[in-house]
């Protein structure tokens, strides 16, 4: 949330990408990672990215990505109408952020599909309430950008959960933790001053 | 056997009136307090208590640990006793040494544990513990205090009860992480633990075992210095030593970042006085009890010490409140219908605020019967709260601000005194910290705890908007008051989930949210230091550890009538 909150989103669509990774990382999904790539990408540069009401209009013909928060939240907040105004495929960032949203816009099975053009591979996500079933490698899931493809589907067997990706987490949380910094204020002499306790004796 | 009222037909204090900082900065402990439902707890279920290891050296250096077993699990404090020059003692969360360090192990540890323990806890912050271990926790001592019980002791003297009473505590916890801290346990690993129902269950429960180490180590020490004429603490003096703690601003936003379980506290508290207010007639047993635990708190009054004025003036006032409650008593008020009730209303009438709260919390004693599972409810899955419902329509939005918030609306935030101040992180130390807005250059880095001038920005907003349409329309236009739509679809369901002040503004106290959240803990003898840090006693009166199957926790809440 607070890396986040960092990069720029609102407070409110900071908790949204809290969400989504503690959702995506409880299901042992690397959403730690996605995001920190996510947020170093639109970092790296001035990227643009597609106003999230333009998801909602297929006749536009902007090509600059949806951010899987914005676009998601937004999802979220129409619920299944929402998705099924959706155009069949859409430039997304990090389609894997996506997700969680996806479950909670709707109480039917969505089956998210990209292709990962990084690892050459096709990466299939089913989602059903708190259930999130994987038909591709895990470490295909993660990419900056790709077309991603959303439609209903059969309901995932059952909830599976994935073992947690350990491997570079703490290089990706020090990502995440870079970016959160930027929401701390420099020290300055009255900042210390007003700290709690400060200019006071602790022994008593 | 109490009659259960209806509660549907309960008639609650209303948010606006409960939920004002100077009310909540007046709140005390109650037997809904997590302190007293954990002992109540372990009470009940003849929880098992023993120390396996005691290697604490004559200097005070060593590991101790502290065994807990109840009818599931065991859990251990693991301690570790150093020896810390004076000059290094601070409570501040900056400190990098401390007199003690604490875990609490979920089981009983091994010696690779504590070996591994050894070389983590002392570290705090520095080091990492595992999904073992629930809390981290360090404590320092009352350095005053501490020399003086062990010199009595060492003598084979009793300390004598005025320092100990002015002070009320050998050690004090400057820290007290749980849930996932440096590498601590989630807390869904114990969530649905019976054991842990309720709020701070694992972090309440090393706070009560570091109470027993304290008075192990002065009476280990004491004999230490003079094995032929130390003696131990004298059981009654040994009750009035609690355990102090020192807490700054890193608690004062948990109050606003954690709204639904705030409700869930105030809520559990306001139930249990509306139930109690709505008795028809009191029997003569409460009512003895009830006259009993005044002249308890009154002396508990007498015995609250503080440098601040602030809290000087409200102990005064308070002190002046119980003089005015048992000349009240001559009337005989409790002789009526509804007589809780009726002195609840009395007590809005000639009671300071102090008085009020102090009052609610007595009132409630009597009937622990009725209220004590409403601790049951005082804890929330904050996920559940946490969808917008996008369908909302504006012309909702609208009423709910204006029903809930129109003491926010009602605030001119172009005014420089009530947006004087900013809540921000510092980078140097990530501590919470209060800044003024129009003398430093920090509102780039603002934190989101202002709710009431970021309702009152949204409601502007929403002036121009179809009534009609929907939440979700307006947000993708707006996500800047993506976090407000969030807060007011909660406040409509939670009414006890905001704090009904404006929390910039320039007379803001911390020290009030701070002594809020202390009273839920069950902490007593509020002690400000500054209008942002406060020292606090907890479990001071509480039985220990060996005395818990022989004495009602719930009977040591207040002190006794002797003790004066």
């Amino acid at each position: 949330m607070k890396a986040a909150r960092g990069a720029g989103f609102s407070w409110g669509l900071a908790e949204e990408a809290g969400f989504a990774v503690q959702w995506l990382q409880a299901r042992g999904l690397p959403a730690v990672q996605s995001l920190a790539e996510y947020l170093s990408w639109c970092d790296s540069d001035a990227r643009q990215l597609r106003p999230v009401q333009q998801a909602f209009k297929p006749e536009s013909s902007a090509i600059a990505p949806f951010c899987p928060i914005t676009l998601g939240a937004s999802l979220a907040d129409h619920g299944p109408q929402g998705l099924s105004q959706l155009p069949a495929a859409i430039q997304l960032c990090q389609p894997l952020l996506i997700a969680p949203f996806i479950a909670a816009a709707c109480d039917t099975a969505q089956q998210l599909q990209w292709y990962n053009t990084t690892s050459n591979q096709l990466c299939t996500l089913t989602v059903k309430g708190p259930d999130a079933q994987l038909q591709t490698a895990i470490g295909a899931l993660t990419c900056n950008l790709a077309e991603c493809s959303l439609q209903a589907c059969a309901a995932p067997k059952k909830s599976q959960c994935y073992s947690r990706i350990e491997k570079d987490q703490a290089h990706h949380m020090a990502t995440l933790n870079d970016f959160a910094a930027r929401t701390y204020a420099p020290a300055t002499e009255a900042s210390r001053m007003a700290g709690a306790g400060a200019g006071l004796n602790d022994n008593d | 056997m109490q009659t259960q009222p209806d509660l549907s037909a309960l008639n609650l204090r209303p948010a606006n009136e409960v939920m004002r900082l100077k009310r909540m900065g007046s709140f005390h402990q109650s037997r809904l307090s997590f302190m007293r439902v954990l002992l109540r707890r372990l009470k009940n279920e003849n929880w098992q208590f023993s120390r396996p290891i005691w290697q604490v050296n004559a200097d005070g250096v060593g590991v101790a640990t502290y065994q807990a077993t109840g009818p599931r699990r065991s859990y251990t404090l693991v301690a570790f006793a150093h020896d810390l020059p004076d000059e290094k003692r601070s409570d501040r969360v900056i400190a990098e040494a401390w007199d003690s360090t604490f875990t609490l192990f979920d089981g009983i540890p091994n010696k690779a544990d504590i070996e591994r323990l050894s070389q983590n806890v002392p570290l705090q912050e520095a080091g990492r513990i595992s999904d073992s271990e629930f809390v981290l926790a360090r404590a320092n001592r009352s350095v005053r205090l501490f020399e003086y019980v062990i010199d009595c002791l060492a003598k084979g003297e009793q300390p004598d009860q005025e320092p100990i009473e002015s002070t009320g505590y050998l050690m004090r916890t400057s820290a007290v992480y749980g849930s996932a801290k440096f590498g601590a346990a989630d807390r869904q690993t114990w969530a649905d633990r019976p054991e842990f129902v309720g709020s701070f269950q694992p972090e309440l429960l090393t706070v009560w075992l570091i109470r027993a180490f304290t008075i192990d180590l002065v009476e280990h020490l004491a004999k230490a210095r003079a094995p032929k004429t130390a003696t131990t603490l004298a059981p009654e003096l040994r009750h009035r030593f609690g355990v102090g703690n020192s807490t700054g601003l890193g608690m004062a936003p948990f109050l606003l970042n954690h709204p639904a379980l705030i409700h869930a506290w105030v809520n559990a508290r306001e139930t249990a006085l509306a139930q109690v207010r709505a008795i028809d007639k009191a029997n003569a047993e409460d009512i003895e009890q009830f006259e009993q635990l005044v002249q308890r708190a009154q002396i508990n009054a007498k015995n609250w010490v503080t440098q601040h004025p602030y809290q000087t003036e409200k102990i005064t006032q308070l002190q002046a409140d119980f003089d005015k409650l048992l000349t009240h008593f001559t009337s005989d008020p409790l002789a009526q219908e509804k007589p809780w009730n009726a002195l609840y209303l009395w007590a809005e009438q000639h009671l300071s605020l102090e008085g009020q709260e102090q009052l609610v919390s007595l009132i409630i004693e009597p009937y622990g019967e009725m209220i004590d599972q409403l601790s049951n409810t005082m804890c929330c899955d904050e996920a559940e709260q946490f969808c917008i419902s996008g369908a909302m329509t504006i012309k909702r939005l609208q009423n709910i601000i204006e029903q809930k918030y129109g003491w926010a609306l009602d605030i001119d935030f172009d005014g420089k005194q009530a947006c004087a101040r900013i809540w921000y992180v510092s980078e140097e130390k990530l501590e919470p910290r209060l800044g003024e807005r129009h003398e430093e250059s920090i509102a780039n880095y603002e934190q989101a705890l202002a709710p009431a001038r970021d309702i009152k920005l949204a409601y502007e907003a929403l002036q121009t908007w179809d009534k009609e349409q929907s939440c979700a329309q307006f947000l993708m236009r707006h996500p800047e008051y993506r976090h407000v739509v969030r807060r007011l679809q909660l406040v409509e369901k939670l009414p006890y989930a905001e704090v009904c002040d404006n929390t910039i503004a320039h007379d803001m106290l911390p020290i009030d949210l701070l002594r809020c959240k202390l009273s839920f803990f069950g902490a007593t003898h509020f002690d400000p230091r500054s209008d942002r840090w406060v020292r606090i006693t907890m479990f001071q009166g509480a039985p220990f550890p060996h005395e818990l199957a022989d004495i009602d926790p719930d009977d040591c809440a207040y002190p006794p009538l002797q003790s004066t």
